[in-house]
């Protein structure tokens, strides 16, 4: 009898120590999924990263195979549900595999902006000498409208998708940069870091291990929303020819190619247009639940 | 007893956009092993400053303009940043006056305990977690290995100061700094944090500066006390001379304002008048515009300070002619 009640107790025990690692992202994941706006965006997002990664078990056919004799053939076309284009290309099949495309640059980029981004921030929000210099250049960077800016980048490199990564990720860095360098010079006044410095670390410890996590919630947010644009603005390079080449299937190039169509057959730009709508949507909506789960004063329900 | 730090005519002062500052104007002080030295003074008087020169930690528009400070025979003032890390935390290391804020809200307890033994020392990971078990539990926690999992937002306010104590001895330090430690607490554990440090003080032979302003403080832990006005040092002496036999003018206010619970008519006596501003241009001595014993010499001049006693000094006016009486005195006696 003792001996059970013991070993209830030791249960309870461990699973409160599983419990608080993972509080707190946990309680934020409670907090978004309570947001139903972020619940749905949530959905969608999943929705395109399983259709990402299981691309060709959800893909009925080759997205780049012709198929001219069945060309143009409208929503709910017998064998092919979202119709074909022009080529007789299997919309859907497609629209699956372009799903692949715009997760994979949207992640490349937001991560390879945040890596310059928060580096960047870090360094000009802790050491006061060089704030100036690199808040100029950012400055400089802002100074571009973004699409002109990446347009500008991808003249210069070249157009293949690769690049439109490289583009899209030397934009997002001074906006993150800014994001982290206001974090930074909020926390780098905090007590617990003089307290480290008293303990003898150094700068570049304190800014990685001590003030790097605390500003981890703006980061994230930042993120996310950056997804939404990055997926965005890829689709706007691609439709303008600069990003991915036919015949890849990407949701701005089928925008492209589709709108000589646009009266013939209007699902060939309507369908890729509401795939980067729903998407955008996504990553923004989850990006503002985030933004409201991660703030601790908006503790109204606790 | 074997001198610890020893702090000569130090003089801090800060760059503003029209000209240098002194924050801290020539402070001349030592400490020996198992001693504390207790710096009291208003806001605002150059207290921390002096803590913080010692610690090398001053703003970035703050430097240490004149004077030594030696550290175990070691002159810290001519070190490099890296050297100087060395001693922080290890040797030499503080405590803060704030511990709602000196922790990092997003690390344990435990991983902050660890954080001065990942710097200074190349324990193997379960050595630093039985270290850091057994400095919680020097520190007076319970369950210390439930506290090792704690965030900090778990830990009251007394429980708090005491992770900051157990951080700061983590590699023993000879020298202890303890800036207000207890400002932030209520009574009875602000009692408690003082005996703690008291206790670990004795044994561990560290020597203590602790920085208040609070003379109750000063009364329980001290053995020496410094009190400084406007930058200056205006008189030092034995815990006992200094609430006994109160030299300076500036003293005296102080220990007037201080009330008292046995005596009901007492009347609080303030300090009239407010702390000079850092720039403000006094001539004589600093304190003369709210001295109610000022004499014209002391508009006129700085007075040195005074030796009353071999431990006691003054820096008044007042004592000029006290000094040779009193060695006299000795001499022939």
């Amino acid at each position: 009898m003792a001996g059970s009640s013991n070993l209830a107790r030791q249960q309870v025990v461990t699973q409160k120590k599983q419990s608080k690692k993972e509080k707190i992202a946990v309680k934020t994941m409670k907090r978004l999924v309570k947001n139903k706006l972020a619940l749905f965006g949530l959905i969608i997002i999943f929705v395109q990263i399983i259709l990402a990664v299981f691309a060709p078990l959800f893909a009925p056919y080759d997205p780049i195979k012709q198929d001219l004799t069945n060309a143009e053939l409208g929503i709910g076309a017998e064998g092919h549900w979202l119709g074909t284009d022009n080529y007789g290309r299997d919309v859907w099949s497609r629209l699956v595999f372009g799903a692949r495309i715009s997760l994979l640059v949207g992640i490349g980029s937001v991560s390879l902006g945040l890596i310059g981004g928060i580096t960047l921030g870090l360094i000009s929000g802790y050491f006061k000498k060089l704030d100036g210099i690199i808040m100029r250049l950012v400055d400089l960077l802002f100074a571009f409208p973004g699409i002109l800016l990446a347009m500008l980048i991808i003249a210069m490199l070249g157009t293949s998708l690769v690049n439109v990564v490289i583009a899209i990720s030397i934009w997002s860095i001074p906006t993150c940069a800014r994001i982290v360098r206001g974090s930074v010079l909020s926390i780098k006044k905090q007590e617990y870091i003089m307290a480290m410095k008293s303990l003898g670390a150094s700068n570049f410890r304190i800014l990685v291990k001590h003030i790097l996590p605390n500003c981890t919630a703006p980061i994230i947010v930042f993120a996310t929303m950056r997804m939404a644009t990055a997926i965005l603005s890829t689709a706007a390079l691609s439709f303008l020819g600069l990003g991915a080449q036919p015949p890849t299937a990407e949701w701005g190039a089928m925008i492209a190619a589709g709108q000589v169509y646009m009266f013939t057959s209007p699902h060939l730009t309507i369908v890729p247009g509401i795939a980067i709508m729903l998407v955008v949507f996504a990553f923004n909506v989850v990006g503002d639940g985030l933004r409201d789960a991660l703030d601790p004063n908006m503790d109204l329900d606790y | 007893m074997e001198t610890l730090l020893n702090v000569n005519n130090l003089v801090t002062s800060f760059r503003t956009a029209k000209e240098k500052i002194q924050a801290v104007r020539g402070v001349s002080f030592s400490v020996d092993k198992g001693e504390t030295l207790c710096i009291v003074g208003e806001s605002g008087c150059g207290k921390s400053i002096t803590t913080l020169s010692i610690m090398r930690l001053l703003p970035d528009n703050g430097e240490i303009s004149q004077g030594s400070i030696t550290f175990q025979g070691q002159e810290l003032t001519k070190k490099n940043e890296e050297e100087m890390r060395k001693h922080r935390g290890n040797d030499i290391s503080m405590i803060f006056q704030e511990p709602m804020t000196a922790l990092n809200p997003v690390f344990t307890v435990g991983y902050q305990i660890m954080e001065p033994l990942n710097l200074h020392t190349n324990l193997a990971k379960n050595e630093k977690r039985k270290r850091a078990i057994e400095l919680l539990t020097q520190v007076g926690l319970s369950n210390p290995e439930k506290t090792l999992k704690k965030y900090p937002h778990e830990l009251s306010g007394g429980m708090r100061q005491r992770v900051m104590i157990a951080i700061s001895l983590a590699c023993n330090p000879s020298l202890l700094i303890a800036d207000e430690p207890t400002t932030a607490l209520d009574v009875t554990i602000q009692a408690q944090i003082l005996d703690l440090i008291d206790d670990l003080k004795e044994k561990m032979g560290m020597g203590v500066i602790m920085v208040t302003h609070d003379m109750g403080v000063v009364a329980e832990v001290a053995d020496r006390v410094m009190v400084m006005y406007a930058g200056n040092v205006v008189e030092t002496g034995n815990v006992e001379e200094i609430f006994e036999n109160p030299k300076h003018p500036y003293t005296k206010g102080l220990l007037a304002s201080v009330p008292n619970v046995d005596d009901e008519n007492q009347s609080l006596e303030a300090i009239p008048g407010t702390l000079p501003n850092l720039n403000e241009m006094i001539a004589g001595c600093r304190f003369h515009p709210r001295c109610p014993y000022a004499m014209d010499k002391c508009r006129k001049e700085d007075p040195p300070p005074f030796p009353i006693t071999d431990q006691h000094q003054s820096k008044c006016w007042l004592h000029e002619e006290v000094p040779l009486n009193d060695s006299k005195h000795k001499a022939y006696s």
